[in-house]
């Protein structure tokens, strides 16, 4: 596993055009895409594997 | 605003805790050969987890969102904040023997992240550029050559840079030596 160092905080990056080469559509003007929920929400509901 | 991700151009911070656009962290990935992984030759692979193949145009996806203490605190998808973070981590997995050609390039990471000392974890990326194909002294780390690397890198159609140059790893030898 790298060895990233200590945690030091956690956010949501909500992306305007996710960034992969097929859609080439312009990303929406002001309005974010569909918002990923935050950590938060799910850090009970999911454990990770071993 | 994270302060130390390199956000798209648009990005900008709305709410605490939450960013827009995407961050770039820089990693490694690595090509198999079809002896090895049959299932997977052709296709980028994770370093740490044996059989886990980067689908050209899907985002590659956590098993489970990243979390900075809670049960997820070893989950996501690793990147460092430098290249040379990226380039010392090569250095521990590396060897003279070591067959396989590493990819170095930067990630695109989106979704839950957290953000360590020296990367992220993330829940979503994708290749965003290919810097380097790193080779070691031994000679069938020299399999694919140069065409049928870019043949596959193509497939991912990255936005930034996806003509890397070649650098090999020579423990013997000092390090790091432009090819």
């Amino acid at each position: 596993m790298a060895n990233i160092g200590e945690p030091q905080r956690q956010y949501t990056v909500v992306p305007q055009q996710i960034p992969l080469p097929l859609p080439e559509e312009p990303a929406p003007a002001e309005q974010p895409a569909e918002p990923v929920p935050a950590p938060q929400e799910q850090e009970e509901e999911q454990g990770c594997p071993a | 605003m994270p302060s130390h991700g390199r956000l798209s151009p648009r990005s900008a911070e709305v709410l605490p805790g939450r960013s827009f656009g995407h961050i770039l962290g820089w990693r490694l990935w690595r090509l198999p050969n079809g002896t090895e992984l049959p299932d997977h030759e052709g296709r980028l692979m994770s370093i740490v987890i044996h059989q886990s193949p980067w689908l050209p145009g899907e985002p590659k996806a956590a098993p489970f969102p990243p979390d900075a203490y809670g049960s997820g605190v070893n989950c996501g998808i690793y990147a460092f904040k430098t290249i040379l973070g990226a380039l010392g981590y090569a250095e521990t997995i590396l060897t003279d023997w070591t067959v396989q050609p590493f990819v170095l390039g930067e990630v695109a990471l989106w979704g839950a992240v957290v953000e360590h000392e020296r990367g992220y974890r993330a829940q979503y990326a994708y290749p965003y550029s290919f810097r380097a194909l790193i080779y070691t002294s031994d000679p069938r780390s020299r399999i694919f050559e140069t065409v049928e690397v870019q043949r596959i890198l193509d497939l991912y159609n990255v936005r930034g840079t996806s003509r890397p140059g070649r650098i090999y790893y020579l423990p013997s030898r000092g390090g790091y030596r432009h090819g």
